[in-house]
């Protein structure tokens, strides 16, 4: 059961003229936030926290008001629904069935419908739930396979919960596995690393990401980064981990389609194509974004200022940070998610998304970096050299200056 | 107006001495402003003189002082202490017939107390001591008395002791005002000669000219000729700013103002030219003074943000109210096109570049400033080179000429040692030693000016407590072993980061620009190699490592503008870089110029 995505080439790093008009029409494509995790992670920053007892079901409830009151931004039946976090699996059973009954409905029968979980929250009743629920594919937040990484992350499973959990979801009819890893945890040696990439490839599944660890402010992890009680690992071994999980990852039959993604044949998650062909969505929950009809929005992350909103009587819209983008804001941004993906972007759909082809609209960044190097151009497409991955910051960064007026 | 009533005075002193403050509370006393329009430095209108607390152009204004049932028109010019602005001083008191030296007296006398104290004697002005700050605990009054008593021989007991900052001591300067000054003298029936001494542009009015009247009158209607440049033109609006603007019709002998005549063009008048009636010119014109000396030299190349057009706009604009600015069209081949500018000084340099930034919104990579060197060519020519990367071919050069300053330190005796120390590093040549008082002197050298305009002040600072302070004056060109360095950034040869030093420091030099360069260049997608030459020979190399690792790795779910944002924010500081070749080079890069020796 593939998935198309409609856009002409199922690669193309931006849509194809046609679906300009999609731009201003509703999405079809949905994110869900779900704002809880049974324990925060060393690292993360993402808007989450412990739930109380009777939170999970007022967030459902307010959920559905949201979805009511934004039912017009989207298209229906969906191509793609995520349900993300947090920790969905965390959600109490009654509140994850009834979740997924509200969602189901909107899904196209061969859409695709992701959830994220933790293997420690996956037993066989979740499992079941998940897979009579409609769910297509579920994201296993692994991170590593070393009990000692696990525990300087501050994750709440053990090593072997990840092959339990993906037992537990092929039994129950879930297929599309995605697991995710970190690498360059303070510690980790390049052996520990390629033993994880082994683990994770000895389940099978369908995909795999591997971001590298990054220390953000307002974690434990980020406050012990600047204290000195941990360090960063040298740029030149994250470097060579970067190297070795594509090498080891291809060599294992996945693709290498954006930087930090490998998928089977055919298995890239399409939820995250749309972010990277940079085309509309909406999302709903506590700080989900939004991208429809050409306009931005993030929901407010304060959990509290959503769910009083959408509990008024009337339920009112939460509090957003919008942005409309002008001309050059957009294919900036089009370009900075395209060139993300290791096909890059096709310069003709560019154009007429556009009417300018990218080497047009950022002629002395696109110039530069195709003169270092670091972008090359081939079969009509435009994408980053394979030595420039690892530091293809630079080369969004150098495009991105140049959108500002002269 | 009865010419004897009127008194014409500048207020002199170090920089924060209490100049600004003392204008305002005579403002004040006199009753031109109220206690609520009070505030501190009322003068110092401009934004960065408040944010900087300094003064930086002088202000004219004119008191109506009251006193026995008369009225005395005083006019006061405020200037600035700072050295860079010591040419403001010297044509302020050009209209004037006397002056406030002031002394704050936690300080002592201070380098432009000196300075400016001489320049009043020079100019032959009656000159009124004023101790300030006496309510400061550390205030020291009688020893700073006996300081002024020292320098300008003037009885130390006839000192004014004054509080600006509770007000002691106003009414006896505004007694002493009246009676130690002289009223102007010049000739009411003569024909009519006035000088000007200031002008700012307003851009509805056009170009204001501040004059004093020496002899004669001037009125509106009249047909006003400007003896320098021959240009007539007819007065339209004239007045005083009391502090605030009031015109009136007339100025008669003696008296000083601000007079509009629809004049577009600041180049159409000459700060020290002198005005006379078209219809019966003065035969003599007033001496006037010797136009300001840039002292110091640096490009302004534009930002990425900014145009060339735009650039010259603005710089025009400044130069309006700035009249010892100049600037002048260059081409780099590493940077462009872009602007070779004059200035008095290193804080006059800072603050062009920072006007231009704020109120022309010009964002400016600026080259490390240099001084103006003399080229003596082997065909006898002589040439001015103000940049290294204009010096000729060396088989060209028969010498290079550095310019040398007078430099007057005044630092407490103990420190003389540090001092002296100091000023050998920098190839000074040591002149004298007079006593300011048994505890301070004030030392005086020859210094090549380049080895003052930088550090310098800092080092001093810091080798004398914080006590030491400084004036210099330029004396001129002399011959040296100079020879012109070189810096080569990714195989470029960089004009804008050449510099032309004494080849007994060159190499040492060398390798200090080259490891700060290392440090202000940001690491590139590949690896770039710095060297330092002097002709064909390297003396010093460095190679900036390739950054291995530059990636968002982490997953952002949809918060696109938050990754858009992010990348925006690095760039944000990259408003003041210049792209050369493919290496960026960022403003603080361009200074590592001035790195003295490695330590
Ligand atoms: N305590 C005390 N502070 C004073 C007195 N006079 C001035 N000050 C303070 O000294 C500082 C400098 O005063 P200004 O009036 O700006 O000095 P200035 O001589 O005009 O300085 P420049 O124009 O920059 O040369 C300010 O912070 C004043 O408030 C005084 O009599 N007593
Ligand atoms: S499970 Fe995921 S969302 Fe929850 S704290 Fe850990 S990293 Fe954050
Ligand atoms: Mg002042």
């Amino acid at each position: 059961m593939m998935t198309e995505f409609p856009c002409k080439e199922n690669r193309d790093g931006v849509c194809a003229p046609a679906s300009r008009a999609e731009a201003a029409a509703p999405a079809p494509s949905l994110y869900v936030h779900v704002p809880f995790c049974a324990r925060k992670c060393a690292y993360c920053d993402f808007a989450s926290h412990v739930p109380v007892p009777g939170e999970a079901a007022a967030w459902r409830c307010a959920l559905q008001q949201e979805l009511e009151l934004r039912r017009a931004e989207l298209a229906v039946p969906l191509r793609t629904c995520y349900v993300g976090g947090g920790t969905p699996s965390v959600l109490p059973i009654a509140e994850l069935r009834g979740l997924l009954e509200m969602l189901r409905p909107l899904v196209a029968d061969d859409g695709e419908f992701s959830l994220e979980a933790n293997p420690a929250t996956i037993d066989e009743p979740t499992a079941d739930t998940l897979a009579a629920g409609g769910v297509t594919r579920v994201t296993l937040g692994a991170q590593s396979f070393q009990p000692g990484e696990l525990q300087v992350l501050g994750r709440l499973h053990a090593a072997d919960d990840v092959s339990r959990a993906a037992v537990l979801l092929r039994r129950a009819g879930v297929a599309n596995l995605a697991v995710d890893l970190i690498y360059a945890i303070p510690g980790q040696t390049p052996a520990a690393w390629q033993d994880s990439l082994a683990a994770a490839i000895d389940l099978q599944p369908q995909h795999v990401s591997c971001y590298a660890l990054s220390f953000e402010e307002n974690t434990p992890l980020g406050t012990d980064l600047r204290s000195g009680r941990v360090s960063e690992l040298a740029e030149d071994l994250q470097r060579s981990m970067y190297d070795v999980a594509v090498e080891m990852l291809t060599a294992a039959g996945y693709e290498h389609y954006e930087l930090s993604n490998f998928a089977r044949p055919g298995r890239p998650c399409i939820h995250n194509l749309v972010y990277w062909r940079n085309a509309a969505y909406l999302g709903i929950g506590p700080a989900a974004c939004s991208y429809v009809a050409g306009e931005r929005r993030s929901t407010t992350p304060d959990f509290r200022d959503w769910l009083s909103a959408l509990a008024g009587d009337p339920p009112t819209r939460p509090s957003a940070e919008t942005e409309t983008l002008d001309a050059r804001t957009a294919m900036a941004e089009t370009l900075m998610l395209a060139l993300r993906l290791t096909a890059g972007v096709d310069e003709a759909a560019f154009k007429g998304r556009y009417g300018l082809s990218p080497a047009e609209a950022f002629p002395e960044s696109v110039a530069r970096q195709l003169q270092i190097g670091t972008l090359e151009q081939q079969g009509g497409r435009l994408r980053l050299a394979r030595e420039a991955y690892f530091t293809s910051d630079a080369v969004l960064r150098d495009i991105i200056a140049e959108t500002s007026p002269r | 107006m009865d010419q004897s009533r009127i008194r014409n005075f500048s207020i002199i002193a170090h920089i924060d001495h209490g100049k600004s403050t003392l204008a305002d509370r005579m403002l004040l006393r006199a009753g031109a402003i109220t206690q609520r329009e009070f505030r501190e430095q009322l003068l110092d209108d401009m934004d960065l003189e408040r944010e900087r607390g300094i003064t930086i152009k002088a202000s004219a204004v004119t008191i109506h002082y009251e006193r026995d049932g008369k009225t005395y028109v005083l006019n006061m010019i405020d200037t600035p202490g700072h050295v860079d602005f010591h040419y403001e001083v010297s044509r302020s008191l050009a209209a004037c017939e006397g002056c406030l030296l002031v002394v704050d007296c936690a300080q002592g006398v201070e380098a432009q107390t000196v300075a400016n104290a001489h320049l009043a004697s020079r100019s032959e002005l009656a000159i009124v001591p004023v101790v300030n700050k006496v309510d400061l605990p550390a205030a020291r009054p009688e020893d700073t008395a006996m300081e002024i008593e020292h320098l300008i021989a003037h009885p130390a007991e006839d000192c004014l002791f004054t509080s600006a900052k509770t007000g002691q001591g106003t009414d006896e300067m505004l007694n002493a005002i009246v009676d130690q000054l002289p009223a102007p003298a010049g000739n009411p029936e003569g024909k009519t000669r006035a000088l000007i001494f200031d002008s700012t542009y307003d851009d509805y009015r056009g170009v204001i000219v501040f004059v004093r009247v020496l002899d004669g009158r001037l009125k509106v209607g009249d047909e006003v000729r400007m003896v320098g440049t021959g240009e007539t033109h007819e007065i339209s609006e004239m007045g005083k700013f009391t502090p605030k603007r009031t015109l009136c019709k007339e100025f008669g002998t003696g008296e000083v103002g601000f007079i509009s005549a629809n004049i577009r063009s600041i180049a159409s008048v000459h700060v020290g030219d002198t005005l006379t009636l078209d219809a019966d010119p003065a035969d003599e014109p007033l001496p006037g003074y010797r136009p300001p000396q840039q002292m110091v030299f640096c490009d302004f190349f534009c930002g990425p943000q900014t145009q060339f057009p735009d650039l010259r706009e603005a710089l025009e604009k400044l130069q309006l109210n700035d009249a010892a600015l100049t600037f002048q069209p260059i081409s780099s081949d590493a940077l462009g096109f872009g602007f070779r500018c004059g200035f008095l000084g290193m804080l006059h340099m800072e603050i062009v570049q920072e006007r231009l930034e704020r109120e022309h919104d010009a964002d400016v990579v600026q080259t490390a400033p240099t001084v103006g060197y003399e080229v003596l060519k082997t065909d006898g020519s002589v040439v001015e080179v103000d940049s290294a990367g204009e010096l000729p071919p060396t088989d060209q050069i028969e010498e290079i000429r550095e310019p040398f300053v007078r430099v007057d330190l005044i630092v407490p005796a103990d420190a003389i040692g540090a001092v002296m120390q100091i000023a050998e590093e920098r190839r000074a040549e040591y002149q004298k030693t007079e006593y300011l008082s048994s505890d301070r002197v004030i030392l005086s050298y020859e210094f090549p000016l380049a080895e003052i305009i930088y550090d310098f002040y800092d080092k001093l600072k810091s080798g004398t407590r914080g006590y030491g302070t400084m004036d210099y004056e330029m004396i001129g060109c002399r011959a040296n072993d100079l020879v012109k360095l070189d810096i080569l950034v990714n195989e470029n040869r960089i004009d804008a980061l050449s510099l032309i030093c004494h080849r007994s420091k060159a190499d040492p030099r060398g390798r200090a620009v080259i490891q700060k360069l290392r440090k202000e260049i940001p690491r590139h997608q590949f690896e770039v190699p710095l060297q330092a030459a002097i002709g064909s020979r390297i003396i010093a190399r460095e190679t900036i490592r390739a950054i291995r690792k530059n990636v968002t790795a982490k997953c952002y779910g949809g918060d696109v503008t938050r990754k858009r944002k992010l990348l925006e924010k690095q760039k944000a500081g990259k408003r003041r870089m210049k792209m050369v070749g493919n290496v960026e080079i960022p403003q603080k890069a361009f200074m590592a110029v001035l790195e003295g020796e490695e330590d």
